[in-house]
Order: structure tokens, then sequence, then C-alpha cells
């Protein structure tokens, strides 16, 4: 039997003319159902129907029928629909509510009125299907962003539901995390849980899913999708004298995490800087930009400008295009190398990561892979004589990546040099003309 | 004869006029009441005033005390309200002229003595609102700078007699000179007719106010012990706790390693 | 180590004592039994010290004040009056007392704890707080984070470009908060009546501190000694010493009862 089945479901959400779902039939059933496709798609609107937050918490308009875990979709909340439909966020820090992880499991048995005496056990069992029953008596914050997720995996299937949806539940963690995630979906699938993912990484779930999709545009077909691009070789040779260097160093906050570094780049040169999460890449970063004073030794920066992606560069948006937000960097960036005109042209620039048709909409409203991009094409615009990307390619998809590439490149070519802190040894491979390890 | 009538109308209008600001017969002031509690105040110049004051029941507070005198014989007094301390005697018998809504000012005071069952004075270590008197206790006042035992009042001895003498006056209309504020001190009236009934009275104090003229001067009474359980013993644990406690807290401060 | 609940009640007793008398004596018991209590059971990870300085200068504020408001009493040092100097201390260990027997609730427990041990028609109001603790590290790392990117950006320093870093935290702190929400309504939030899960955890250390914070109250209000005032002139307080042994009985949370 389906656990869910959608026929001429359309939706929009308030406000945009564009639908963001728009399905003939389809049916989602048993096993490990894998969403794909680019990010702004509909992957996550179509995972959220499947517990009713839209449209019910989302608001907007909504046309066709769905029945999900025999329910109504249309008519049923999004609290009676939990009962049925587990759900897994992206984000392992965002959607905790209590601070203990047996307390936070619990949330959901508290919410459905479930007699105290029997929540202990059922706490026990969820934690046990995710290899997490170690975790029970921690407090959330000691927890890494792998086992967090496993314990947002617990909280969903403490309430028993048929099916669980996972909305890029590995795009936040390292390798190591995602690891983690993955291995316990697997046990959850020999239980016999049925799930649905949408993921971007898809060399991680391809082999385990029952099925995949692809959603583009709000529509859904079947199949893996594009191939991934291949990655390049690089023979770009490093044009320029010295552009950045850390002699000496010790960088931390209050005890040094890295010491006695001695790293040095040249202009036109990209270096990637790997280490799982923890390892120190950001610390590391923030000193060579400037923000934060090494403990011992010192940094020699290029002259000109220095353009930082931070961790989560979609907070940074705040213009009312994505337009004047890239023409806010380059009114104050003088366009870098180039000569200073009177309006500065963000056309190229969000061009080169895809943004044209996206330039007159308000960014807070892109969706999350879209915003990384926004976000990038903002921060790295113009020409800088100095990049330092912190994971930039988190929650993106294969297109968007490329893209991102491209846009290094063109920044090395320009003369300016690049470093970027990431833990896709993959992307690591296709730009980087050198990696440094930072792992211990 | 019509000078003569004259002459006792005038003398009994003076006396009328006259006798109400004197604290009148303040030695032998008798005053209706099943009990009775002396009650004696020094001013600073050295005047004194006595009164024995009745009360019915079988105490009464330092402040009722003096409330009836004032009732019965006119004395004037003022109290402020001492959120912790319960009713703090700020004034009596004008002096000092003022005081402030906090009561004291200064380094003289009120200073409140008790004397129990005619025995010498000792300091009261508690407000004129919470002391209490029994009869045949005596409350004192003396407006100087300490208060320990020796720097009483004169002695109360003798300013409750035993037996009320039959001729023993009225009690005063007070009201209408007593509230005169602009009288002098009455005090060259005070000492002379009271040796009548007070006879060991020392003699009325006339020197500085902060040697004390009465006989009990030269006695150094001991303060009244701490009710409850022992004043050493609990000043020892107190200062044994405290100084444990101290040490404790300071090696948990200075060296948390060592401490836990 | 205690529970928030047996914990509550020893604060509340030492709040009893030391506003229910003012003999600086009993006062500065109180204190230092208090400030034994907090150091003993300060989890590790919160900064006692954090809370000792500025209790230190509002005591040392208190005395001072007191010594140049009040003239009064009969012993003259110079310009001001002992009595006035230990009026003042009264004050301050007053002070000391109350804050030092209220701070284990924070520096002891972890407020999931406190939050937890709320009654039952507080419930809704511990989650919601519960819920935005959560997002409270979350908001700091944002405002760095935003900060540092548009300064990086080009933003100007200081009060001119503050807009460029507020805005995009109220807005990120929004967008936290719907994100919060919807997991909430994901585990089925608000369909209905709720139960709580609560581990109970209370031990006999519980039960024995509440029983000796309510023998304290109990010892110390029953053998009262009478109100104490340093004015007109200062005189020793009177010390009773089942009052002290209730003081001292405020110091059973610092044992080590292993």
């Amino acid at each position: 039997m389906a656990l869910a089945s959608f026929d001429g479901l359309c939706y929009w959400y308030p406000g945009v003319p564009a639908a963001a779902l728009d399905l003939l039939r389809l049916e989602l059933g048993e096993g490990l159902t894998l969403l794909g496709g680019p990010s702004g798609g509909g992957k996550s609107t179509l995972l959220r129907t499947l517990n009713g937050l839209v449209p019910h918490f989302h608001g907007g308009r909504v046309a066709g029928s769905a029945i999900v875990g025999g329910r109504d979709l249309l008519r049923t909340a999004p609290s009676l629909l939990s009962r049925s439909v587990g759900f897994v966020f992206q984000d392992p820090e965002r959607q905790f509510v209590y601070q203990t992880v047996a307390a936070d499991v619990a949330f959901g048995l508290e919410n459905v009125g479930l007699p105290r005496a029997e929540m202990g056990p059922r706490v026990d069992a969820a934690l046990e299907s995710v290899g997490a029953l170690g975790l029970r008596d921690r407090r959330l914050s000691t927890l890494s962003g792998g086992e967090r997720q496993r314990i947002a995996l617990a909280g969903a299937l403490a309430l028993r539901p048929p099916l669980v949806a996972l909305d890029e539940p590995t795009s936040q963690l390292d390798e190591e995390g995602a690891q983690s995630l993955a291995g316990a979906l697997d046990s959850l699938r020999a239980d016999g849980v049925s799930l649905v993912v949408a993921e971007h990484r898809r060399d991680l779930f391809e082999h385990r899913a029952d099925r995949c999709l692809e959603v583009e545009h709000g529509r859904v077909r079947e199949g893996a999708g594009d191939a991934r691009s291949s990655p390049r070789g690089h023979h770009r040779e490093p044009v320029g004298g010295l552009a950045w260097r850390l002699a000496g160093g010790d960088a931390g906050h209050d005890r040094a995490i890295l010491k006695g570094l001695d790293l040095e780049g040249r202009e036109g040169e990209v270096v990637a800087m790997t280490g799982l999460n923890g390892s120190g890449k950001t610390t590391l970063l923030r000193v060579i930009a400037g923000l934060l004073k090494p403990l011992r030794g010192d940094v020699q920066r290029p002259s000109g400008r220095i353009a930082y992606l931070p961790q989560d560069p979609g907070t940074l948006l705040h213009q009312p295009t994505l337009r004047r937000e890239v023409e806010l960097t380059l009114r104050r960036s003088g366009g870098g190398h180039s000569r200073p005109s009177a309006v500065p042209d963000a056309e190229p620039f969000l061009a080169e990561m895809g943004l044209a048709e996206l330039a007159e909409r308000y960014p807070r409203d892109l969706s999350g892979g879209e915003r990384q991009r926004a976000a990038i094409a903002a921060v790295i615009a113009g020409s800088p004589a100095l990049a330092l990307l912190d994971e930039p390619t988190r929650g993106m998809d294969a297109a968007a990546r490329d893209r991102l590439i491209a846009a290094v490149d063109r920044v090395a070519s320009g003369g300016g040099a690049v470093i970027i802190a990431t833990h896709d040894r993959e992307l690591a491979a296709a730009v980087a003309d050198r990696v440094v390890s930072l792992d211990r | 004869m019509i000078a003569r009538v004259f002459l006792a109308i005038l003398l009994t209008a003076d006396a009328l006029v006259l006798l109400p600001s004197t604290p009148l017969h303040p030695g032998c002031a008798w005053a209706a009441g099943a009990s009775h509690a002396a009650l004696v105040v020094e001013h600073g110049d050295g005047r004194v005033l006595r009164y024995c004051v009745g009360f019915n029941g079988s105490s009464v507070t330092g402040e009722q005390l003096l409330q009836l005198a004032h009732q019965e014989f006119g004395l004037e007094y003022g109290v402020v309200h001492l959120s912790q301390y319960g009713d703090g005697v700020c004034q009596i018998d004008y002096e000092p002229a003022t005081y402030p809504p906090s009561c004291f000012t200064g380094s003289s005071f009120w200073a409140m003595f008790v004397s129990r069952g005619g025995a010498a004075w000792t300091g009261s270590n508690l407000g004129a609102s919470s002391q209490t008197f029994r009869d045949g206790d005596a409350e004192g006042w003396h407006w100087t700078t300490c208060d320990t035992g020796g720097c009483g009042p004169p002695s109360p001895a003798g300013v409750c007699a035993s037996a009320p003498p039959p001729a023993a006056a009225t009690p005063v209309p007070t009201r209408v000179a007593a509230s005169n504020p602009a009288l002098p001190a009455p005090a060259a009236a005070t000492p002379a007719p009271l040796a009548t009934s007070t006879p060991p009275l020392a003699p009325t104090p006339s020197s500085s106010p902060s040697v004390s003229p009465s006989a009990s001067a030269a006695r150094a009474e001991p303060r009244p012990p701490p009710t409850g359980g022992g004043a050493s013993l609990a000043l020892a644990t107190a200062a044994a706790g405290a100084g444990a406690m101290l040490g404790l807290a300071l090696l948990r401060l200075l060296a948390p390693r060592i401490g836990r | 180590m205690f529970d928030a609940r047996a914990l509550a009640a020893w604060s509340l007793a030492g709040l009893l004592l030391s506003l229910g008398t003012t003999n600086p004596f009993y006062r500065g018991l109180v204190a230092l039994a208090a400030l034994n209590v907090v150091l003993a059971t300060a989890r590790p990870g919160s900064r006692p010290r954090a809370l000792l300085v500025p209790l230190a200068s509002a005591m040392a504020i208190s005395v001072v004040l007191n010594l140049l408001l009040s003239r009064s009493g009969a012993h003259q040092l110079g310009p001001v009056t002992l009595e006035s100097a230990v009026f003042g201390f009264g004050i301050a260990l007053g002070l000391a007392a109350s804050v030092l027997a209220v701070a284990p609730l924070s520096l002891a427990l972890e407020p999931n704890q406190v939050l937890e041990a709320l009654p039952g028609p507080l419930q809704r109001l511990g989650l919601a707080v519960s819920a935005s603790l959560n997002l409270v590290p979350v908001i700091g790392r944002s405002y760095v984070a935003i900060r540092e990117g548009q300064r990086m950006r080009g933003a100007p320093a200081g009060l001119r470009g503050l807009p460029e870093v507020l805005v995009p935290l109220f807005l990120t702190v929004l967008e936290d908060s719907i994100g919060m929400a919807e997991a909430m309504e994901a585990r089925a939030y608000g369909s209905g009546p709720r139960t709580r899960f609560v581990e109970s955890s209370w031990t006999g250390l519980d039960s024995l501190l509440v029983a000796s914070a309510a023998a304290a109250v109990v010892l110390f209000f029953a053998f009262p000694t009478p109100d104490w005032y340093p004015y007109p002139a200062l005189s020793l307080p009177p010390l009773d010493v089942r009052q002290v042994a209730a003081c001292l009985l405020l110091l059973m949370p610092a044992v080590r009862w292993r």
C-alpha cells in the first residue's frame, strides 16, 4: 500500500507566482526513496507535504489532492499528520527543544499525551534504533553534528511513524558525521521503516536507495538525474609573487588549536585546507583574514580587497534584491583591480553563479542552495586580492558546485589568491592547486 | 476687704495657671491605677522630672508609660517609628527642640534605663515599644551620649511611695499650659517641694549633664545578658562556625582543586 | 547533585533567615554558609567568582552610602559614626546573604533543571524558554559571524555600520524561530493535551536537604531574639545558640556526602 499518494497536487508559496509543486500522479511506497534535483527545485516542498507543513504551516495556495498515511492532506493539521510521518531537518542546531538527549527525544511523546510510564521504554527504543543509546544522558550541546542528527532522527522515531522524511540531513555534517547518519538509516531500513530523503550527496545514498526521483521546477520524474560533471584536472601555474603568509603561527582562542604553522600562498594560487569539523579550519581562515589575532607569529596579507565567505553566508544578506546585494560589495570595493566605474555592474557576477533570473528577488526568500550561491556572488564579486571561503559547498547541488569552481577559477586567473576550507575532498581535488590537511 | 478678695482670686488664678506648667509634685505625683512604675527623666543640663505613673494590667511598655505620663501629667514627648526597631523616642519635654525623621542626630540621644523592683539602673537593651515594666519597676531617660548602666538618671527610689498620700493631688488638668511649646524649662520650681516624700533624693543635678549625679553613678552595672541560651555559648559557637566557614570558603576560592 | 526543588527549598530557607532578622551576626553566618554552598555546588563551567566581585562592590557601596547619609550615633569617628558604619554593614550582610542564598539556583543547576522543576501551569512557559535557550548560542554565533562578514565586505565600523549587522541578524533570528516552530509542529506539538516526561531524580539527599532547611527555619523563628538596631548607641547584638545552630544548618549542601 502506498504510504503517500498525490493526485494533481499543485502548490504555490505565498506571493510567488510560479508553482513550487506541480505533481501529476505520484505514489511513495516502502523502502528508501531518494529525492534529487537542483536546489530550489521543490525537494523540500515535496517533503513538507508529507507531514502537512505544506500547506498548513507555510500558507499559500494549493490545488489537487493528496492522501498521506491514510489521511487527507488538505484537511488534516500537521500536528496530526506528524504522528504518522517523522521529519528530520537540515540544521542540527536549530531543531531541539530541550537540552538533554532523553528529554528531547521524548518531546513528541509528550505532545501526543502518552502516559508518563510508557515514555521511558519508547525513548530507549528510539535511541537504540539509531545506535545512540549510550548518549541517553548527555547534554545536546556536547554532541557533534552527526550525533545530533541521529538524536533528531530518534526524536522523530519515538512516535513510531511508518514513514520518516529527511531534508538534506547531512548537508551540515562532515564526512564522519554523514557516514554515521547513513549507517543509522541503514538499520532503520532493516527494521522496516520507510524513508524519503532529499540529498545532494549522491555518493552516499545512491546505492542505498530503493528508488530515485528527480524534482525540478516542482515536477517529479523517475531516475537518477544528470551525470555529475567530472572533476577537472588542474594545470594552472600560479602566476605571481607571494600573496599571503602565516609564519610561526599558533592559532586559537584561549588555547592554541593549531601550532607552529608555516603557510604561504602565491597570487593566482588556490589552496584548499581540509580536515574534519573542529580541526581548526575556520579559526585559521579568520586569522589569515585578520579577524582573529594569532597567538604567536604573524600574518602577511596582500594589499587590496580581501573577500571572506563565512560558514553560513546567507545570514549576511539584507538588501531588497540580489542585484543590490552584489552592487553593495562592488561599490565598496571600487571594483577591485579594474577601473572603478560610476555604476557597478553586477551582471557578470550574477551570471557567473547562475543567478541572472533571480537578480530581482529578495535574497532571503531564496531556497537554501540558491541563497548559498547568492551569498557567494555577493562576497566574491569584483576582483579580490585574496578570497577566503569557509565551507562554500554546504547544501549545494552539483550544478552550483560547478559554478563555484568556475568563479574560483575566475578569481585566480585575475591574480587573486584563494584559500578554501572544506571537508569536501572532491571539491578540493577539482579546484585546488595545493591541499593542506589539518587533521591531527 | 475687696482687695483681699481680689488678691485671693488673683492668687488662685495664678496657681491655676502656674501649677500645671510645672511638673506638679513630680516626686509625689500619684495617679490612679492598679500598678505603678516610676518614670525619671533627666535633661542634658541636669534638670530632672519624676513621675509615678499608674497603669492597669500587669505590665506596660516603656512607650505606653510615656503615653500615660502624657495623659496624667502632661509630659510631652515625640517618637518616630523605625522599621526594625519599633518606636524610637526622639524628644522628651522639648529636648531636643527639633528632631529629624530619622529620629537620631548628633551624638546625644535619649538613653533608656530600666530598674527592676527598685534595683539600680541598667541600660535597656530593648526599645521603648518593646521594653516592658511591671508594678514596682522604673523607667529612666537621660539625654546623654552613653547608655550603659552608669549613665542613668537619678535614682527612682521613692518616686512611687508605697501608699498613696490621702490628699494626693488629683490628676491635674494638664493640657492647657503644658502644650505651650515656648514654655521655658520650669526647672527652677522642681526640686524643693519634693523633699517630703522622697527622702533619699540625691541633690538635684545642676552640674554638667555628662556627670551623673545619682548615687548610682559609681556603680557600673553590667548589662543584662541577652535572652535565651547563654550568650557566651552562642558567641563561641557563632565565632567557631564563622571562622570555619570563612576558612573553607577562602580555600575553595583560592585553591579550587584542594577544596573539592 | 541536588534536585531543583530541594535546592529551591534551601534557598527559601536562606532568604527567610537573612531577611527575617536585622542581627548582623546571623546575617553574616547565613552569608558564609551560603557562600560555602555556592562554591561547593557550582557546576563545572559556571563561574561563581563572576558573582562575587559585583556582590562585594554592592556591599562596599552600601556601607559607604550609609556612612555619608547618616550622621547619628554615639561613637563619633571624625565626620562619621561607628553606628552608621555598622548599620551599613548590616545591610551589606543582608544583601550578601540573600543573593548567595539564591545563587545556587543558577550556578549549581542547569537552566533546564530549573525549567523542568516548574509546576504544571507554567510548563508551556518553560517549554518556550527552553527552546529559546537552545537558540541563544546560535544567535550569538550568528551575530559574530555577521559582524565579521559585513566588516570584511567593507561595512563602516562603529554606529554607522550597525544597521548592516542588526538587520540581517534580526532576519536570521526570525528565520531561526520559524524553523524552530516548524520543527516543533513536525513533532505533533499542538495536537492535544500534553503529558510531561519527567525523570525524577529525587534522592535521599534531597529529602535530607529539605528537612534541614525546614529545621533551620523552625529553629530560627521558634527562639527569636529581639530585633537589634545599632542606633542610637552601639551594643552587642543578642545571640541565641539555637539560632546560631539554625544558621549553621544551612551548610548542609556544602558537605561532601560521598
